[in-house]
């Protein structure tokens, strides 16, 4: 039943032209970090590790998590509409399927999302005149970055499941990642999806911001599943107000 | 006209928009203390130039996206309530533009109000030496409020537009970036798009010494060039946007 959920999510997003935005966003952080890198040559020390600081700096802080909201609200945005909620909720389906069908996509874009922008960290590494092939290293970041973003996912999906607005739970991204850099900074990343995204990424630093990846993992882990479990709570216990 | 100004805020009511708008106004704040208290003494003498310019900054990253679901939030009743036919029989649809726009002016007068309510807050308890310069007060509020105009005009038209509001929120994410980008870069191309405003309208500009890690903040000319562009753009935009409003087919 999950497999035929998630297949039928998949059609809903068809046409939807949302990958277009996906695509070209990511493009900016990546010339803005190239940028960046040429610019302050004199200060930086040359080569990919350095170029992952800039590329990083503003994509991680500020538009990784508004971007995976943007993706989770719109997956949202069908039910929202029309009624729909009533149709959905009298469909013979367990309502842990139809959450964890939308998790399932949500997951898969902040992964794809990180493959694009390595895809695109090379290429500006190479339009930044940087020889050879970027560390292994970043990828791991990324996609450990992508592990703290299935955190963000899973609590966006929350809120745009529980919020009727399409724009409000993007715009609650934005500002949790706000209060991630400053959490972060803090010393409280652990205590927070949007800092643990950041401290996955090693934004904006080139020595490792996650001292122990077993604390990483287990808090990742702990959010993913307090997350979906109060989602799926929700869409058992609350009444749906169809919008 | 009062009454179809009425009905506006009636359409609004219990949509917790101020609420959220609140919520934006807690971070600028919270970024604002953090950048205070790990400034040095120096910085926090000239405290009232570093707010300035802190503030251009985060209001840089936070507007476009915020103005963005402000316009969104506005709209929802004529888009998501797909109610702008009923409407458009009962007021004149150029009126409901205008007052649309009039309603998302409030809003922002009211925030950049409470940024300039922030910067006096923080002036009164940490107790900046360097005396306001009025003047930056006015350049402070065409900077932010003006360029923050101008977008919201834009993402109304995009609301309005478009049914799917992707487009507008994408545009929005898209603005905070860009205009992020003319901070860091130089050149006209910056004139391109609105969001670079921001910066481009931004009266301090700072050093920053390497070795001691201390910022000096200093005053640079207000760019009434980039202001006259502005202003054009604001005439183009409200009579192109308004103009695509009316011939929307409903």
């Amino acid at each position: 039943m999950l497999f035929n959920c998630i297949r039928m999510e998949q059609r809903k997003l068809k046409h939807s032209y949302i990958w277009l935005v996906f695509l070209i966003i990511p493009i900016i952080p990546a010339i803005l970090g190239a940028g960046n890198y040429l610019n302050n040559l004199e200060l930086l020390k040359p080569g990919w590790l350095s170029l992952w600081t800039q590329h990083s700096l503003f994509y991680s802080n500020f538009f990784y998590a508004p971007l995976i909201a943007l993706y989770c609200a719109y997956i949202w945005r069908v039910e929202h509409l029309n009624h729909n909620w009533n149709r959905l909720m009298t469909m013979p389906v367990p309502v842990q399927d139809i959450f964890l069908s939308k998790l399932v996509l949500a997951l898969l874009c902040t992964v794809t999302l990180q493959l694009w922008v390595w895809v695109l960290f090379i290429m500006s590494g190479k339009a930044a005149g940087i020889p050879g092939m970027p560390p292994v290293q970043i990828l791991v970041w990324l996609l450990r970055g992508g592990i703290g973003g299935m955190s963000i996912a899973t609590l966006q999906l929350v809120l745009s499941m529980m919020l009727q607005s399409f724009a409000v739970p993007i715009a609650l991204a934005l500002l949790g990642s706000i209060l991630g850099l400053m959490a972060g900074n803090g010393g409280f990343g652990w205590l927070w999806p949007y800092s643990l995204m950041m401290m996955g990424m090693n934004a904006n630093r080139s020595e490792d911001m996650v001292g122990s990846p077993a604390g990483f993992g287990i808090s990742s882990a702990v959010f993913l599943l307090l997350f979906t479990g109060i989602g799926i709570w929700c869409l058992k216990k609350r009444d749906i107000t169809a919008g | 006209m009062w009454k179809e100004w009425k009905s506006e805020w009636m359409k609004v009511r219990y949509r917790k928009i101020g609420l959220i708008l609140s919520a934006f106004l807690g971070i600028i704040i919270l970024w604002i203390v953090w950048a205070v208290r790990d400034a040095p003494q120096e910085g926090i003498w000239d405290g009232y130039r570093m707010s300035f310019l802190q503030l251009s900054l985060i209001d840089t990253i936070l507007m476009p996206t915020m103005i963005a679901m402000l316009a969104s939030r506005l709209c929802d009743a004529e888009v998501k309530g797909d109610m702008l036919k009923l409407l458009c029989t009962m007021e004149q649809k150029g009126r409901l533009f205008d007052m649309k726009l009039l309603m998302g002016s409030v809003y922002l007068v009211v925030f950049v109000a409470a940024e300039l309510g922030i910067i006096m807050g923080m002036s009164i308890l940490y107790g900046y030496g360097r005396p306001l310069e009025p003047i930056q007060v006015l350049y402070f509020v065409i900077q932010i409020y003006l360029v923050s105009f101008v977008i919201y005009l834009f993402q109304q038209v995009l609301s309005f537009f478009f049914e799917n509001q992707i487009i507008p929120l994408a545009a929005g994410l898209f603005g905070s970036f860009v205009g992020l980008f003319a901070w860091f870069f130089s050149g006209n191309l910056r004139k391109l798009f609105i969001w670079d405003f921001y910066s481009l309208l931004c009266f301090i500009h700072y050093n920053w010494d390497e070795k001691t890690r201390i910022m000096t903040y200093y005053n640079v000319p207000f760019d009434t060039g980039s202001l006259i562009a502005l202003l054009i753009i604001l005439a183009l935009g409200y009579t192109a946007g308004k103009n695509l409003f009316l011939r929307k087919e409903i």
